[in-house]
């Protein structure tokens, strides 16, 4: 049997569900590079007084050692916030499938719904884009498209900001409103929210204009992880939670 | 004031007047007397003196060149020759003739407007010399000839007066057929050359004498007063009255354009930037006051100006002090100093006009082939110099004593710099470092001046010939995934058809991101359907990409990647790892991730290079072999054993052809089989047998050789000794 188990946004949001699961299993594995998280496992590894193997995104999903166990026993692959969301996960269950494994996904909270906070509504978000690190022969841009498009219907944006795991780079607001910038040639983006490290004792809502925000260096954001959302035309009640719950950042000219 | 500094100030009165310039060079079948000839116009000129003229080879200044009897280096000379009573400034570049020097020659190509093609009159049109025309109208550069050697038809082969005759009108036939089929269009009559105009001069570059039709008519010296002179051994008395710098110059400032004109057609043929720019204008009209616009062909390495690029000015003017461009690398650079060459000397100068060939220091990043300009962004960079020869041999290079490590791979480095058709490389696997050329005695030349020249004390270990790999067959468009297994692409292989692979290797499709319909009739000629021109994407090293899907969302933020993993492919394919030719690629179809992230280098890298590898592996992998064409002329007695020596080396005789007592063999062989030639045919024919070898591309390995090549290939490079199968990279 394989379990995926969703360890949520930071230290013991895994469920109670899960967590009485795990004392049970003694393979357990973590992705290491899907999402970015922080928090360390100790207290999970003391609590059980068990190891957590990491896994690379090679031993995920080049040479999948981990599901050859899980055809005998069972195995448990931890993975930061909600194990399907803005992954490639739906694949490691296919493959298991194909080896007739048994699966199971055990949910945990995720930026999609944590982003509610921002006091947004849910249900005027148009598609999600992720803002990756420009690199040789590749430096996408359908994620500014998408921003632009969700505009044009009224839609809000949420970008999720791109991690290199292994060159330990985790983008930063200031990097990805440079980003945006440059594209952003007709200056359709007004205002941006900026969400850091949500579901941590530090953490901020910021809400301003692109103009006013890009004047802050990385050290203001401070350390991830971070989410933006692009914000349509607000509702008035986002508009009233906003201005009341977020730090603002607007210049009064724009306003 | 000695003759060489007044000569000085009088190039540097010529500079500024382009109409009175001419920028040349002399190109040649190996040993048909082209340094001979440079040295004897030197002396001429005053450059040097007369009594070594003919024996000193200024211009071989090589130390090994001289050992060695053959030029290496393309070096220029400026000098001034008076013709009616004018001033004309003759720039003069000495091209080699071995053809594993060949990318030489093709770079010096970009720096004249014009040159004399060196015929040996006993030996008539060689493989070489039709090599060095067409190089030469492939640049546009306006060829006449002179028939060298005239002397010894007279006193060894006893010509008559009609035989002689009978003799230049062949070779002169020849040479203008050969103009013919090579020039472009507009040229194909008008650059024909001729004796009556006097483009053809004939001669002995040694005896330091030569004439023409013209010249005949101006001396009154006749065909039988030379005949006498070389039957009276007073060959010194006829290079008095018609001495060879003295006819050859005329020809040359005669029949060979100026600047001004050449420019005017050149530059659409060697610059593809916008005809209507600014800068297009500049060096179209050879303007001096315009932004520079030069190109670098030849890097030399002096022990204490160090690297100096020499180069073709087409518009502008190079100061020193002045910040130029260096385009490929897009930085700037400060010119240190400018200046020309008058034989192994160099004279700096302050400045430099346009229409010159000039030396400059200073100029860190540049290669042979680079593009220099000024303004406030670099042009266009100039067509790649297109090379008629590829690296086909590689050997590893190791410093006798492991302290002088560093400064091998700095060395290799600066000689890789000089000589593009020279690449140096690490192998990762071993540390090796290996060096790849185009033949074995280019690789010894190379070797010889690391130890000599650089002082470093190296060895060098057995050539090692590079294959290629291929297809025969044509595969189903295959399948490649990412490691998320979230991106798909189908890609389907097949042999290039001949007649594509050899436009590109010929230069008429040429490499890079080319767009399909800027070539469309050339390629719908060539048997490409509009589909195929709309699709193709890259050309890369002989192998054509075509990107055959229709409406992929987000197509264009993958197809870099797509072809940055399909160069990965070409330079290492599955079957040996050698680098793959004559591929055809389509990109049939493929399925793309919605979100950016999940469809990054790291997972379409990988997705088209196994999809590649298999759909290779299923479609008949073959290797293929580098070839030689081999010239061997031998005296009658030895042809026995030429046949026999090149029949050992799985040689395939393709002509032979007798004069006289002499016969000329020429054959095809691979290079594998040709190392260790020069020593054997020497012992063979008892050294009666002069030869040469040009390069003739890649022919398919015999089919009973295969299995075992590619075994030892892979061995050699620590592979599995088996290839792959297909499903090896299908198993996800």
């Amino acid at each position: 049997m394989l379990y995926l188990i969703g360890l949520g946004l930071s230290e013991k949001e895994i469920s109670l569900k899960a967590f009485e699961l795990l004392t049970k299993i003694d393979n357990i594995y973590l992705d290491t590079y899907t999402n970015y998280f922080d928090f360390d496992l100790l207290w999970l590894e003391n609590s059980l007084n068990k190891k957590v193997s990491p896994l690379s995104r090679e031993d995920i999903e080049k040479n999948p050692l981990f599901l050859e166990t899980a055809k005998k026993e069972d195995v448990a692959l931890l993975v930061s916030g909600d194990p399907l969301v803005a992954t490639t996960h739906t694949d490691i269950l296919l493959r298991a499938n194909k080896k007739g494994i048994q699966t199971k996904v055990l949910h945990s909270s995720s930026i999609y719904s944590a982003i509610a906070e921002t006091g947004l509504h849910i249900y005027r978000f148009g598609k999600t884009a992720s803002i990756p690190y420009p690199e040789e022969n590749f430096f996408p841009r359908s994620f500014y498209d998408v921003t632009i498009e969700n505009k044009e219907r009224n839609l809000h944006t949420m970008l999720l900001l791109d991690v290199k795991k292994e060159k330990n780079l985790f983008m930063n607001p200031k990097e990805a409103i440079d980003i945006l910038k440059r594209l952003d040639e007709n200056n359709n983006i007004k205002d941006i929210v900026v969400i850091s490290r949500i579901s941590h004792e530090n953490q901020r809502i910021i809400y301003g204009d692109m103009e006013e925000l890009a004047k802050f260096e990385k050290e203001f954001y401070g350390p991830p992880p971070h989410t933006l959302v692009i914000p349509a035309e607000l509702h008035f009640a986002e508009e009233e939670y906003l201005l009341t719950l977020a730090e603002i950042y607007k210049n009064s000219k724009n306003k | 004031m000695g003759r060489k500094e007044e000569m000085a100030k009088r190039v540097k009165e010529l500079m500024n007047d382009p109409v009175h310039i001419r920028n040349t060079g002399i190109a040649a079948h190996i040993d048909h007397g082209k340094t001979t000839l440079s040295d004897n116009l030197l002396s001429g000129a005053g450059l040097m003196s007369e009594d070594l003229a003919g024996k000193q080879l200024v211009l071989d200044f090589d130390e090994q060149e001289q050992a060695r009897g053959i030029t290496i280096n393309a070096a220029n000379v400026s000098m001034v020759h008076k013709y009616k009573g004018q001033d004309y400034l003759v720039n003069l570049i000495d091209t080699p003739g071995h053809v594993d020097f060949g990318g030489d020659v093709t770079r010096a190509m970009r720096a004249i407007d014009g040159c004399i093609i060196v015929v040996c009159a006993v030996e008539g049109k060689m493989p070489q010399t039709e090599t060095v025309v067409r190089q030469a109208l492939k640049e546009k550069v306006k060829p006449t000839l002179f028939i060298n050697k005239v002397d010894r038809l007279i006193r060894e082969l006893q010509l008559s007066p009609e035989e002689l005759q009978n003799r230049f009108v062949k070779i002169i036939n020849e040479v203008n057929k050969l103009i013919k089929n090579a020039a472009p269009p507009e040229f194909k009559d008008s650059w024909q050359v001729s004796v009556t105009e006097g483009s053809v001069s004939f001669g002995s570059a040694y005896y330091n004498w030569a004439i023409n039709v013209p010249y005949m008519k101006k001396s009154g010296i006749t065909f039988k007063d030379i005949i006498e002179h070389c039957m009276n051994d007073t060959q010194k008395e006829l290079s008095k009255k018609s001495p060879l710098h003295e006819i050859l110059l005329d020809m040359m400032v005669t029949h060979l354009p100026n600047p001004l004109v050449a420019q005017k057609y050149r530059i659409p043929q060697i610059w593809k930037g916008d005809l209507e720019s600014t800068v297009a204008k500049d060096m179209l009209e050879c303007n001096p006051k315009g932004n520079l616009g030069m190109v670098v062909t030849k890097i030399v390495q002096d022990p204490h100006a160090g690297e100096i690029c020499v180069g073709r000015i087409f518009s502008g003017t190079i100061k020193t002090g002045q910040e130029v461009w260096i385009v490929a690398t897009k930085s700037k650079r400060r010119v240190q100093q400018v200046g020309i060459f008058m034989g192994a000397d160099r004279e700096n100068l302050e400045v430099v006009p346009c229409g010159n060939i000039v030396a400059v220091t200073g100029l860190k990043e540049a290669i042979a082939g680079e593009t220099i300009c000024t303004g406030d962004e670099p042009i266009t960079p100039f067509e790649a110099i297109k090379h008629y020869s590829e690296p086909v041999v590689t050997v590893a290079v190791e410093p006798k004593n492991t302290k002088d490590l560093a400064k091998l791979v700095e060395v290799l480095r600066q000689v890789s710099k000089e000589d593009p058709t020279l690449v140096a490389k690490i192998n990762e696997d071993s540390g090796e470092y290996l060096l790849s050329g185009m033949g074995e005695l280019h690789l010894e030349v190379v070797g010889y001046r690391i130890t000599h020249d650089r002082g470093i004390d190296i060895k060098l270990s057995q050539p090692i010939v590079i294959y290629r790999e291929s297809i025969d067959g044509k595969s189903e468009p295959i399948e490649g995934k990412s490691p998320n297994k979230h991106n798909k692409f189908y890609m389907q292989v097949e042999p290039l058809d001949d007649k594509i692979y050899n436009a590109i290797k010929e230069g008429i499709i040429p490499e890079g991101r080319i767009k399909g319909k800027d070539l469309g009739p050339q390629l719908r000629e060539l048997g490409m359907s509009t589909e195929e021109i709309k699709g193709i994407a890259d050309v890369y090293n002989g192998n054509i990409f075509f990107n055959m899907t229709k409406g992929i969302v987000y197509i264009n933020e993958v197809i870099e990647l797509v072809i940055q993993s399909i160069h990965e492919v070409i330079d290492g394919g599955p079957y040996s790892r050698e680098p793959v030719m004559k591929l055809k690629i389509s990109l049939v179809d493929c399925k793309l991730h919605e979100d950016s992230i999940h469809r990054g280098p790291a997972q379409v890298i990988p997705a088209v290079r196994e999809g590649l590898f298999a759909a290779m592996l299923y479609a008949r992998p073959v290797i293929y072999e580098p070839i030689q064409k081999v010239t061997i002329t031998t005296p009658q007695d030895y042809m026995g054993a030429v046949t026999r020596e090149m029949q050992s080396r799985r040689g395939q005789i393709v002509d032979i052809s007798q004069e006289g007592d002499t016969t000329t063999v020429v054959a095809i062989a691979p290079v594998s089989q040709m190392f260790g030639f020069a020593g054997d045919i020497r012992g063979a024919t008892e050294g009666r047998a002069l030869w040469s070898t040009e390069y003739a591309g890649y022919q398919k390995l015999p089919t009973e050789l295969q299995a075992q090549t590619v075994e030892s290939i892979r061995k050699r490079k620590g592979l599995k000794p088996q290839p792959p199968k297909p499903e090896d990279y299908l198993n996800m």
